[in-house]
């Protein structure tokens, strides 16, 4: 009995030793949504954009607005269902105290959805900063990683969604690349072991800012166009498209979205796409087929008297969506499928130029095919193979199967 | 003078009844063994004296003639009004003794000329003392005394009212017998004999407490129960030093191995179909008369969450519902736990839209999530127990009131958040549906622990409470068999068969923690066949 | 065999065994094998793991003439007192050491994995009560525990395996030899030092049933242990790249942080703090427990729940002493090779004197 009693003395002073003072209601805390870096003058400047809870779970407004402490409320003080706190300092924890101190709550990064590096501080590197954030238990490894053209700050504080209002569900919903190919999906995992290791490189999609052109707007063009360029009208005037890839930690070029749909037709990540092609029988009408893909695409890497000579070989399906009457007639299925296949190969082969001289990135991960010929890590790393992988050959096949022609039978 | 008296008596002070110190009770002088004698007269006093008559306004004593051998003999019957058959008393002890004495002829001596051919009642005891003629007298039998003859019959003419059958009240089932346990032992003996049909069923007889010597009946089936367990059982109620016992409930807490563990370890049951199950598997049933639960030694975990339902239902809907019954019981007590874990320590566990939706709903509200918790939890015990003590025209209403106060006003007037209700009813509703009410009540007073361990350490001190309560089970051991059985220790059984309903072929008839006797040709599983590991404690 | 109580069975002393053998995967191990080996980690795994098992075989052949001793009473006989004390003492230092390295560990990695931060020390004393409690309840409350979560712990790390299935990248596994093919071969066999809680199959035997019964239940742990620890090495080797992983803290937490099931889904790394809390306390609590038991055995006394408390101090000083927990790591891995010889090389050295000297000394 004594013993017992003992026992149980032992347990309850042992948890009174803590006295609840580390417990923190979800009320003290503020759960910063999404979190932008961008350069300044001696450092980095933060940029965090806190929920507000009261508003998001009344649910009284629409969309998903920022208003900034101090800054101007553009078009967006209609909804508050965010606001930023952007702070300049030496290191991002410093900037993260400064912000904590003008808060009346605590900062809490577990619910970080989105991570945007300025497109100025991804030139510097984004190692150092993405080997930060994966020491941090706060942060999750599943976090969305993106390049911003413009400010990261300008970003999150125009970022309007206009179908939701939870923010964290508009940035999940956006940057995972559910409904279109026009974007890669990065996430902090997927960056930090890419970045480190060489037979890959990592790849982020792009935001920024619609530039609104007086008189015309750009068309987008077969849908390829950078982030920002087509101004798409509606509330929310900001854009992520196309894609940017690091080279040695850094920012090396912003690529566009029709070079991202080549990235995923390469990787095997592809979704859904609907290529357009110019038609040849009829000026300004063009013939859309919808791509998805077979199988995953096989790729061979070899080296033949030093050169490296990559070749890849894609399983794509299609189904003939649109197409005038003229080029049935003339060219049939057939027909179509060779003049899809050409195009394709054609996108694909300016996209591995772009990658070998513009972006001097292995963004597909071949080195990662090539590494299995090696026997050791130390032979691998002594290859180089980001130099040879500059001077390769690329010789795509596509094999395209029209596999449906829609609900009208024609061809 | 008279006024002076007043005022006198104005100014004492009344000080009302005082308790005196304990007097020695009188001494009777009555030695337990004395004999009885022929003379009628003394015997008349003894049993006055003895019976304290007439202080005892219900004991009867009936003067009249017994014809003995065609020879009218002075006799009385005492017996107490409403616990013996006036009836029976009428028919089977007065009739013959006054009228068909007079024409039988002799045919042996005179005291057994009484017993076996005139008292026609079923059961007559022939004492040569007093006391055990007294004790079932009290007991409801009518004792008779008889001129020149020195003994005490007594008849066994119990009457007295009881409750029948019944369903029972604190286990439900929807399918299998409905037949409940009552408060008399023989009737409660007698429904466990009628199903069982066994030649082997045994039921010794025991008396628990010095005075009150309530009747208890020990039960076991005689070639499976283990006789080292038996043996404990005995051992045990002999123990019992107390004067007065009157139900089992009282006999529980001392046939324990301790009182003072959280979990019960013998199991009560109201069934009489349960009861008989418990006694197929080896186990040892005592009861009590007076008390409508069978006491079943030993108990583990896994008795307490079997219900009869398992063996009527289907095999499919008896696993989905065991599963729910496990569910129900670590909702009961580990969610308001974990509950105050994520909502104070691991907010990163709460997916990001659930996460706003509870911050504006506590926002609005004054108390820290822990208060509020504990709070309610205190209330709705608050009214649990009031709906059992409070009559059954009242009782509903009470649930009505609490849920209309409690839930709806305080959330309204942003006392408490909704969350916390939900958790609070989810935890009610888990503790509730837990088949034994013992296991139960014990579960609801853990999950407080749980809470505060929780709330000082987080996920760190809600594990550890675990780990300790886990710990706390395994050693807790009822008549030598762990609590955990057949789990921890793990025997041949195993865990699917502990866990879930097997089928019925595949069923190996009795439970090996108990170390029940066997038949050897009966049906065993295929490594026990095989000489497989020796069934363990 | 010897008049002995009987108090738990195979099930028991296998959960044991598998569990003690565990434990250091949770900690740290893919980690440190990638570090050594690089993307060929799984192959030290493999090696080390054929190794111990042969081992495992080699001890048990050795212990079939002593059913139901443990190695205290198997070197009185071959060596008197005087063995069976030196003996007890090579085996009651390396449990109280790798206690409290273990208490240390936990309540660092504990906190580091939490967000929020509970002092270390306030950890490893919530940690450490527990231990004691459970120590108090005696072996027989342990291997109950055991036998209830051990089982537990395994399915949630299978669990996490299947989870990681997503995130798994074959190319991996690639440069197939890793940092070189003799560097695995001669960490490989270096790497039979991870397994010197095998000292606890010399402990175990007094309360096991029988020899059948103990061979079974040290076959089937150790060879359950091997398969988990592989598979674990292999998961962790496919879903993270060399350089990164000789370099991830908490290998096991890591893997379990980047499942993703779905994009709603938040934090399934939290299964994995319960988990490792129950495993740190059964590891602890086993410790502590055969460490007062060998103590008892020792003396001679009944009174041997008092060296409890003095033995769970020993283990707080010896897991405060280090710096740092990077410290307490180093010094872990640095005293590997010496406690394998104690855990290991000596038991069985002992085990063959007992068998074969004394077979000669009779016949002479």
């Amino acid at each position: 009995m004594k013993l017992r009693l003992f026992l149980c003395f032992l347990f309850i002073a042992s948890l009174m030793l803590s006295g609840c003072e580390y417990s923190h209601e979800i009320t003290d805390m503020a759960y910063v949504v999404a979190l932008g870096l961008d350069k300044a003058e001696d450092g980095v400047r933060v940029s965090f954009q806190f929920a507000r809870p009261l508003s998001i779970g009344g649910g009284e407004q629409q969309g998903g607005g920022a208003s900034s402490e101090g800054g101007e409320d553009e078009g967006a003080a209609k909804n508050k269902n965010t606001t930023v706190l952007s702070i300049s300092a030496d290191s991002f924890y410093t900037a993260r105290a400064i912000a904590e101190n003008s808060l009346s709550k605590a900062i809490n990064l577990s619910h970080t959805k989105l991570l945007l590096f300025s497109e100025e501080l991804a030139k510097e590197g984004i190692s150092e900063h993405i080997r930060l954030f994966m020491k941090s238990s706060q942060f999750s490894p599943n976090t969305y990683v993106a390049v911003s053209l413009c400010p990261a700050e300008e970003y999150m504080k125009t970022a309007a969604p206009s179908l939701e209002i939870n923010p964290a569900k508009y940035y999940t919903l956006i940057f995972a690349q559910q409904n279109s190919d026009y974007m890669p999906e990065a996430t902090l995992r997927d960056v930090y072991f890419d970045l480190s290791a060489p037979g890959s490189e990592p790849v982020l999609p792009v935001t920024n800012l619609v530039q609104e052109k007086e008189g015309e707007s750009k068309e987008a063009e077969r849908g390829d166009y950078e982030a920002g360029e087509v101004d798409k009208g509606g509330e929310n005037k900001t854009d992520v498209s196309g894609m940017a890839t690091i080279s040695m930690g850094k920012l090396s070029a912003v690529l566009s979205s029709e070079d991202s749909v080549s990235y995923h037709l390469l990787s095997g990540k592809l979704k859904e796409h609907y290529l357009s092609i110019p038609s040849p029988s009829e000026e300004g009408k063009h013939i859309t087929l919808r791509l998805t893909q077979d199988s995953m695409p096989k790729h061979r890497v070899e080296e033949k008297e030093q050169k490296l000579s990559i070749s890849s070989k894609l399983f794509l399906s299609a189904e003939l969506v649109e197409c005038p009457k003229k080029d049935i007639d003339a060219l049939g299925t057939d027909g179509i499928k060779t003049l899809a296949e050409g195009h394709l190969k054609e996108q694909i082969r300016e996209f591995m130029k772009a990658t070998q001289q513009e972006c001097r990135a292995d963004v597909i991960g071949f080195g990662r095919i090539f590494k299995m010929k090696f026997p050791d890590y130390p032979a691998w790393e002594a290859y180089h193979w980001q130099e040879k992988y500059q001077t390769a050959d690329f010789s795509p096949e596509v094999t395209l199967r029209i596999s449906r022609v829609g609900l009208i039978l024609e061809g | 003078m008279g006024i002076f008296r007043k005022i006198l008596d104005f100014h004492t002070t009344d000080e009302g009844y005082i308790l005196k110190e304990r007097d020695r009770p009188p001494t009777s002088g009555a030695r337990p063994d004395a004999e009885v004698v022929s003379d009628i007269n003394e015997n008349y006093e003894e049993i006055k004296r003895r019976m304290s008559y007439p202080d005892s306004g219900d004991l009867i004593i009936r003067w009249f003639c017994a014809q003995i051998f065609g020879e009218a003999r002075d006799a009385f019957i005492f017996y107490f009004d409403g616990l013996s058959s006036r009836d029976n008393i009428g028919h089977f002890v007065l009739g013959p003794l006054m009228q068909v004495g007079a024409t039988l002829p002799q045919s042996c001596d005179e005291i057994t000329y009484v017993s076996r051919q005139l008292i026609t009642q079923n059961d007559c005891l022939v004492s040569e003392t007093y006391e055990p003629a007294i004790e079932n007298v009290c007991f409801g039998g009518c004792g008779i005394c008889i001129d020149g003859i020195p003994r005490v019959y007594v008849a066994d003419v119990k009457g007295w009212e009881k409750r029948g059958v019944a369903k029972p009240m604190t286990e439900g089932t929807v399918l299998g017998p409905q037949e409940g346990f009552g408060e008399l032992i023989r009737m409660n003996t007698a429904l466990l004999r009628k199903t069982i049909k066994d030649a082997n069923f045994v039921i010794e007889n025991a008396f628990v407490g010095k005075k009150s010597k309530t009747p208890c009946a020990v039960m076991y089936i005689k070639d499976l129960a283990n006789q080292s367990l038996i043996d404990e059982v005995k051992r045990r109620i002999e123990r019992v030093d107390v004067d007065y016992l009157f139900t089992a409930e009282e006999l529980e807490n001392f046939l324990e191995d301790s009182n003072l563990r959280l979990v019960p370890q013998i199991f009560s049951t109201e069934r009489v179909d349960r009861a008989a199950m418990e006694l197929s598997d080896g186990n040892v049933v005592v009861m009590v008369n007076g008390s409508p639960f069978a006491l079943v030694m030993p108990a583990t975990f896994f008795t307490f969450m079997k219900t009869p339902d398992n063996r009527y239902m289907r095999l499919p809907y008896a696993n989905l519902l065991q599963l729910i019954r496990y569910l129900a019981l670590a909702i009961s007590v580990l969610l308001p736990g974990f509950f105050i874990v994520v909502m104070q320590y691991h907010h990163e566990m709460i997916p990001t839209d659930l996460l706003y939706a509870l911050e504006a709903s506590f926002e609005v509200t004054p108390f820290s999530t822990l208060i509020e918790l504990v709070v309610l939890e205190i209330s709705f015990e608050l009214i649990r127990e009031a709906e059992i003590k409070f009559p059954s025209i009242g009782g509903p209403s009470i649930g009505i009131v609490g849920a209309l106060i409690l839930g709806q006003a305080a959330v309204s007037a942003n006392v408490v958040s909704p969350i916390i209700i939900i958790i609070v009813a989810f935890t009610a509703v888990g503790s509730l549906s837990t088949p034994n009410y013992n296991l139960g009540i014990t579960f609801r007073l853990m999950k407080f622990v749980y809470i505060f361990a929780a709330a000082f350490a987080g996920f760190l001190g809600f594990t550890v409470c675990l780990f300790l309560h886990l710990a706390m089970l395994a050693s807790t051991k009822s008549y030598g068999v762990r609590f955990l059985s057949p789990l921890a220790p793990r025997t041949r059984e195993g865990f699917f068969r502990t866990f879930f309903v097997t089928r019925n072929e595949k069923r190996s008839g009795k439970p090996d923690y108990n170390n029940s006797q066997k038949d050897p040709e009966e049906h065993v599983g295929r490594r026990a066949r095989k000489g497989g590991a020796r069934r363990g404690k | 065999m010897e008049n002995r109580i009987i108090t738990f069975g195979r099930f028991e002393a296998a959960s044991i065994f598998i569990h003690a053998l565990i434990v250091k995967v949770l900690l740290g191990l893919p980690q440190l094998l990638c570090a050594q080996a690089g993307s060929a980690a799984w192959m030290i795994a493999l090696i080390s793991g054929i190794v111990f098992l042969v081992l495992v075989w080699l001890i048990l052949a050795l212990y079939r003439r002593y059913e139901g001793k443990n190695l205290l009473q198997i070197a009185e006989e071959a060596g008197g007192k005087v063995l069976k004390w030196g003996i007890g003492l090579v085996l009651l230092l390396p449990l109280l050491f790798k206690g409290g390295i273990t208490l240390r560990l936990s309540a660092e990695t504990l906190n580091l994995i939490t967000p929020y931060r509970l002092p270390t020390v306030l950890t490893a004393v919530l940690v450490g009560v527990a231990m004691v409690v459970a120590a108090y309840r005696g072996i027989e409350t342990v291997a109950r525990l055991h036998a209830l979560l051990v089982p537990v712990i395994l399915l949630a790390l299978l669990l996490v395996v299947f989870a990681s299935f997503g995130s798994i990248r074959f190319d991996n596994l690639f440069p197939f030899w890793g940092l070189g093919k003799d560097k695995v071969f001669a960490e490989s066999f270096g790497a039979i030092s991870m397994y010197t809680d095998l000292l606890y199959l010399f402990l175990l035997y007094p309360y096991v049933k029988s020899r059948h019964t103990f061979s079974r239940a040290m076959k089937t742990g150790a060879v359950v242990a091997v398969v988990v620890q592989l598979v674990l090495v292999l998961c962790y080797v496919l879903t993270t790249q060399y350089p990164e992983s000789g370099e991830l803290f908490m290998p096991i937490y890591q893997v379990s942080r980047i499942i993703r099931l779905g994009d709603n889904s938040q934090s399934i790394e939290a299964i994995f703090y319960p988990i490792w809390i129950l495993s740190s306390l059964l590891y602890l609590s086993l410790s502590l427990t055969f460490a007062m038991e060998l103590s008892g055995e020792l003396t001679h006394t009944k009174y041997q729940k008092l060296f409890i408390l003095p033995y769970a101090g020993l283990m707080f000083l010896v897991g405060y002493l280090p710096e740092s927990v990077l410290s307490a790591m180093r010094l872990s891995s640095s005293l590997a090779p010496l406690l394998s010889v104690l855990t290991m090389l000596l038991p069985t050295l002992i085990l063959v004197f007992a068998r074969f000297g004394r077979r000669k000394t009779n016949e002479t």
